[in-house]
């Protein structure tokens, strides 16, 4: 048998096991409302919806093999009637399957009691719900027929049957039949009669009963069916388990609030004492009291949920009053073991009394512990509190030991003796207050005022005070510093000595104090207050002192106590043991000291307890990049100093400081190096940003700047601030930065590929990443490699040379230091070397390891940006396009482009428009190749439509030509070189139109020898040969040669600060040996007037040779064209020619006039070649002897080559 | 769990089954607990209460029938000796 049909979506019916006629409506009439569209006549639908459930009914039943359940119910709103059913072939097998019928408010229609009567005769549950009005006594007699045919029933439900029919009694008597199979009976909404109770009672199988709303039941003749109702994990079970989710789903239950719960609780405590169950009462108030008030912590109970269990416990309570109380006796707690005087001694051993009691103390304990264990029987015989202490209070020894607390204000240590017994020296100090009680200068004296300590307690309270702590012998004052406090001495020394030692500690002690505050004070606030580097370096000091302190420590517990320990020890009791053992450590102290008083850290008067206001006004200059500034500087010079000085271990301490407070600076320099970009919360460090937009031209100049701070003396003027010893530094450190940001803002995903790469070819570029700052830690000097092994691996190694000697060091010299050159734990290996080894200034050292760090980051990140320039902004492109545009470079492009131009104005077509001009110089440079469009403008400068003068050629002066550079490349060629390239074009355009002019003259191929001609011949001749030297000048001596150069020179510069330099240079060069410079302004006006005076002698010629001769030479104009598409053409020749030139330039023109009239006879033009000629020559002689002057004085080979080349 | 929580919860029962006893609510240690675990889930205390009258309620029909099965299995068992 195939089990899985293989259509399996039309074979549904097959797995169908419950059919519900009324779900099947439901999903039909939804389904058609919902498809159907709106053309539908609505009065179809309920046609199509019946249509559809019968056939879809028929099919399932059909179709429905495994069919166990089968509801016959009907949705309201349809009055669809059930398919008929019986006139299917298979109908009785297939109906033989159904276990279940359910028929639950269905009208009987034909078609339901014809299916009805032929149902199958398997069933084993029969379900009746039908209306009230339903039950008629047909339907009866269907019910308990169908009843009768059965089998095997085992559940059977009826609901609603009316009590007037009689119908109930009908059907349970069919049902009597069913009696050993039945066992779940369910009636609902029945009237029970006394002959159905019978029948029901004869039913010995039922599990479930089940009367719901069934008016007169006796339920004493149901008690007894009760008893077998429940079983377990029958129906019951379920039923019950049901019931406990019903009531936990739909059960509506309030939540009473905690103070109405404990009301309810004293309630009912007051309940208990009212019925005299006052035990039970206080018992109740005890335990509540208590389990409320537990104290709260994370493994306890929450409190609402106490609340929770107290208010079911009340739910649940049932008559408390009933219940009989005897309070349980507390559970017996393990006893806890006897104390013993052993253990008393072995806590507490009492070395402080046998300290100060010597052998006294050891007798006393002794006495002590015998009369404790006397009494101990007694405690044990008696059980009862007793204070053991009472019985054995030792005034004496309370007394003893009051004596020796001298911090206490009645301590008074009489000496027996004031006589000085040179055998013992302990008679020296009372025998000296003797001696001065009795000297009138010390008249005020008081021998009994003075109070005297033992060594020890003085070293302890020195010990106290050097760890900051009060002492009883220093004072200390609101501000902080100590002071030795009078009147207290040693016995065997004398006041002023005892008072120089104490002087020498509290010198210290105060510096120490002072050292303590500022450092824990700077490194408590946020670190943008007094920045990074200040709270490294107070973090470095902090750790300075604190080291000191363990020393300290260790020092207190060197002096405790035990005497004969100490003995053993070697230890000794002496002040001025104690300061050549910390001599040194303190003398490191003074100098940090030293140095924090001269820095700026001494000036913030919050720091210092200071409250001057000068002081505080000053405060306002006092910046964290000062003080970085301070400390890092400061720090330098003290340790080159140290070094020079040979000063080693301050030399080597100082180093450290530097190397702490460096970090900061460290991580921001190699933040900027390595990303362009830096965090610099306390605005300390010496690069900082300023608000330039990203892509603005003066973005590499301005956005990222050396800090300035003006100086105090002239507000005006600033000086640089960052760490002196960065100096030969800083220039690369901006640069390596700014260039790593210019790239990041490329986004250049090529220079990210380079980037990895460089890192893989350059492990060593991994030591100033991240990791690397922990070079800096020297707290894992051991993890440091010998310097010659990994050369530049460890930058602090660099600084200090002589720490990772160390190792090699300690085995060539192994004699045991003192211990007061040990500078705690891991340090120590630093100290055992010979300084003369390996000697190097520590300047010269830190540079060369420095310019090892730095050097490589720096060509690196410089290629990758002159790279980047190249590829990706096309550096070179457009430096050519420059030279291209401004220096007529480019071959014949630009050459062509002022032909066009001299043309049109020749022609007198409108060319003086920026508009016009502009059209024209792009349609002419559209075809050059080396050239953007796009870039290129060209505007003229002047009111608009106002006619140029073009019978000068400063007419030019006032057209401009911009060529637009893109970002960034308008950071290295900068617009105020820009202004520079467009005098130079200008000048070129001036002497090329002079140049057009003079080449462009035709003349008549007849002989004409007279005068006038000649010596128009001859000075055309000179006109020519000036015009060809200062075009040669200025084309190929000066820029050409010079544009080379700068070419050669940029390419072998990465850095974009040199390029700009480089180009501002060479900009600079061309413009003023093309005698554009304010100084050579003279001899400029005067090429400029040789220009207009060929302009003249152009004009005079082609006047003198009237109409008969074309100013045109029309073969240069084929030339022209053929660069000239047809557009240009037709653009120019819409233009409107500029017939009236001469009636509106009249002021201009009739100067004009009167050097060149309109109508030229012979002599006019004779005797205009003669002026010509005249200040030419005489122009010609300025020019050269100037220049000439200037070469010689400045020694300008190429001003000397000109004046050379103009005779 | 922890040891500190487990002390916490025993003195909480501890207490609990005290007042339990004193407010003779029929509950054992073990039901108790579950309350106390049912409470501290969430659970309301007045349904909870609900929930376990009806449960006794049930349980108290039961009994009868245990003892009824009990005997009956009992004489099996004895029927079965013999």
């Amino acid at each position: 048998m195939n089990l899985i049909p293989r259509k399996t979506l039309f074979e549904y019916p097959y797995f169908l096991n419950e059919i519900s006629f009324k779900d099947l409506e439901k999903v039909v009439t939804y389904t058609v409302n919902t498809w159907c569209d709106r053309d539908t006549r609505k009065e179809h639908k309920p046609i199509m919806i019946q249509i559809v459930i019968s056939i879809l009914f028929q099919l399932f039943i059909r179709m429905s093999a495994n069919l166990r359940v089968f509801i016959l119910n009907k949705h309201c709103n349809i009055d669809s009637d059930i398919p008929e059913l019986v006139t299917f072939s298979n109908f009785q097998s297939l109906f033989s399957q159904i276990r279940t019928l359910k028929v639950l408010f269905a009208p009987f229609s034909k078609n339901v009691m014809q299916l009805l009567g032929n149902i199958s005769t398997n069933l084993h549950c029969l379900d009746f719900k039908l209306h009230t009005s339903n039950y008629t006594p047909e339907v009866t007699q269907l019910i308990s027929t169908i009843i009768k045919s059965q089998h095997y029933l085992s559940e059977f439900t009826i609901a609603n049957v009316p009590s007037a029919s009689n119908g109930l009694d009908s059907i349970l008597s069919s049902l009597h039949s069913h009696k050993k199979s039945l066992n779940s009976l369910k009636l609902n909404f029945v009237h029970l009669t006394e002959p159905s109770i019978n029948i029901i009672n004869q039913f010995n199988k039922l599990h479930t009963l089940c009367l719901y709303c069934c008016g007169d039941v006796n339920l004493q003749i149901l008690e007894k069916y009760g008893k077998s109702l429940k079983q377990p994990n029958s129906e019951n079970y379920k039923k019950c388990e049901n019931n406990v989710h019903s009531i936990f789903k739909y059960g509506k239950f309030g939540s009473a609030g905690q103070k109405d719960i404990s009301r309810r609780y004293n309630g009912l405590i007051e309940k208990f004492r009212l019925h005299a169950q006052e035990e039970k009462a206080d018992h109740l108030e005890k335990i509540f009291t208590s389990y409320i008030n537990r104290s709260i912590h994370e493994a306890s109970i929450p409190v609402h949920t106490r609340y929770d269990m107290l208010y079911l416990l009340l739910n649940l309570s049932e008559s408390p009053l009933q219940v009989s109380f005897s309070l349980a006796l507390p559970k017996s707690r393990s006893s806890k073991p006897q104390l013993t005087v052993e253990d008393i001694f072995r806590e507490e051993p009492l070395t402080w009394i046998r300290e100060r009691l010597g052998d006294r103390a050891i007798n006393l304990q002794n006495s002590r512990r015998t009369s404790i264990q006397k009494n101990v029987p007694n405690f044990e015989q008696q059980n009862e509190k007793v204070d053991v202490l009472e019985f054995d209070i030792d005034h004496e020894l309370i007394r003893e030991l009051e004596s020796k607390q001298y911090w206490r204000n009645e301590f008074r240590h009489i000496p027996e003796e004031t006589k000085f017994n040179s055998n013992d020296a302990c008679t020296l100090a009372p025998a000296l207050a003797e001696y001065k009680s009795r000297d009138e200068s010390y008249l005020f004296h008081d021998p009994t005022r003075v109070e005297y300590l033992t060594e020890l307690v003085a070293i302890r309270e020195v010990l106290f005070m050097l760890s900051g702590r009060p002492s009883y012998l220093f004072h200390q004052q609101e501000n902080g510093k100590f002071q030795i406090k009078s009147n207290i001495t040693l016995t065997h020394l004398s006041e002023g000595g005892f008072k120089a030692l104490l002087d020498f500690f509290c010198d210290y002690g105060n510096k120490l104090f002072k050292l303590r505050m500022i450092a824990s004070k700077i490194c408590s606030e946020p670190c943008t207050l007094y920045g990074q580097t200040a709270q490294a370096f107070s973090a470095s000091i902090l750790k300075m002192v604190w080291k000191f302190d363990k020393l300290l420590a260790d020092f207190e517990l060197e002096y405790q106590v035990d005497r004969i320990k100490s003995r053993a020890q070697d230890t000794y009791i002496s002040l001025l043991h104690l300061r050549s053992e910390l001599m040194n450590r303190l003398y490191e102290f003074t100098i940090i000291h030293n140095f924090v008083e001269k820095s700026s850290l001494n000036d913030i008067p919050e720091l210092c307890h200071k409250e001057n206001t000068s002081k505080q006004s000053r405060n306002l200059l006092i910046t964290p990049s000062k003080i970085a500034y301070d400390i890092l500087s400061g720090l330098y010079d003290e340790i080159s100093t140290h070094q020079t000085v040979g000063n080693h271990s301050i030399f080597l301490m100082l180093g450290k400081h530097l190397d702490n407070s460096f970090v900061p600076f460290i991580r921001m320099m190699n933040d900027w190096i390595c990303k362009g970009a830096f965090h610099d919360p306390a605005n300390e460090f010496f690069i900082v940003r300023t608000s330039i937009i990203q892509n603005s031209s003066q973005y590499w100049k301005e956005m990222y700047k050396i800090r300035e701070v003006s100086s105090l003396d002239n507000s005006t003027s600033s000086r640089l601030l960052f760490p002196t010893f960065l100096e030969p530094f800083i220039g690369r450190v901006l640069f390596s930065g700014k260039a790593k940001n210019l790239l990041m803002s490329l986004k250049l995903k090529e220079e990210e590929v380079m980037f990895r790469m460089t890192f893989q070819h350059h492990p060593e570029e991994f030591e100033f990443d991240t990791k690397s700052l922990q070079f800096f830690d020297l707290s894992q000097p051991a993890e440091l490699g010998p310097l010659n092994k990994s050369p530049g691996k460890d930058f602090m190694s660099a600084l200090f040379p002589l720490w990772n000697k160390s190792k090699i060091q300690t085995v060539e010299y192994t004699e045991p230091r003192p211990r007061s050159q040990s500078y705690i734990g891991e340090d120590d290996q630093h100290l055992n070397i010979d300084p003369m080894i390996n000697f190097q200034p520590f300047t010269e050292r830190f540079r060369e390891k420095f310019e090892d760090y730095l050097h490589p980051r720096y060509m690196r990140i410089g290629q990758q940006l002159y790279g980047a320039l190249v590829e990706q902004c096309h550096l070179w492109r457009h430096l050519r396009a420059l030279a291209g545009i401004y220096f007529m470079q480019q071959g014949e492009s630009m050459h062509l482009l002022t032909d066009v131009l001299f043309d049109r104005i020749d022609k007198k077509q409108m060319w003086y428009d920026s508009y016009v001009l502009n059209e024209v110089v792009l349609n002419t440079i559209k075809n050059f190749k080396w050239l953007d469009k796009s870039s290129v403008i060209v505007w003229v400068n002047d009111e608009a439509g106002k006619k140029p003068n073009i019978k000068t050629v400063r007419v030019f002066e006032k057209i401009a030509f911009e060529y637009r550079l893109p970002w960034p490349l308008d950071n290295i060629i900068r617009s105020n070189t820009l202004t520079s390239y467009k005098r130079i074009i200008v000048f070129l355009l001036q002497v090329k139109r002079a140049k057009y002019l003079l080449e462009r003259l035709s003349f008549s191929r007849n002989q004409d020898n007279s005068k006038a001609m000649v010596l128009f011949y001859g000075v055309r001749m000179k006109l020519i040969w000036f015009l060809n030297t200062i075009w040669d000048y200025a084309m190929r001596t000066i820029l050409l040669s010079e544009t080379e150069n700068f070419y050669k020179k940029l390419e072998q510069v990465f850095d974009i600060d040199e390029m700009i330099s480089l180009h501002g240079n060479y900009i600079r060069t061309v413009h003023d040996r093309c005698l554009l410079n304010e100084n050579a302004t003279p001899m400029h006006k005067s090429i400029l007037d040789v220009l207009d005076l060929i302009i003249q002698f152009s004009i005079l010629y082609t006047r003198y040779r009237g109409d008969n001769v074309s100013f045109y030479d029309h073969s240069r104009d084929d030339r022209s064209r053929r660069f000239m598409d047809d557009n240009s053409d037709s653009d120019s020749d819409s233009f409107l020619i500029d017939d009236d030139d001469d009636q509106l330039d009249k002021g201009g023109e009739n100067g004009f006039e009167s050097i060149v009239p309109h109508l030229v006879d012979y002599d006019d033009f004779l005797n205009g070649l003669c002026r010509i000629d005249k200040e030419f020559n005489r122009h010609k002689e300025f020019i050269s002897n100037s220049i000439q002057a200037i070469a010689k004085v400045g020694g300008f080979w190429w001003f000397d080559a000109l004046a050379l080349a103009l005779g | 769990m922890e040891d500190s929580k487990i002390q916490e919860v025993r003195e909480t029962l501890d207490t609990l089954y005290e007042i339990s006893t004193l407010l003779n609510t029929g509950l054992d240690r073990d039901t108790l607990s579950i309350c106390l675990n049912l409470c501290e889930n969430g659970v309301n205390p007045e349904a909870l209460a609900a929930v376990i009258k009806e449960l006794r309620r049930e349980t108290v029909s039961l009994k009868p029938f245990d003892s009824i099965n009990s005997t009956t299995s009992s004489g099996t068992s004895s029927n079965l000796k013999k």
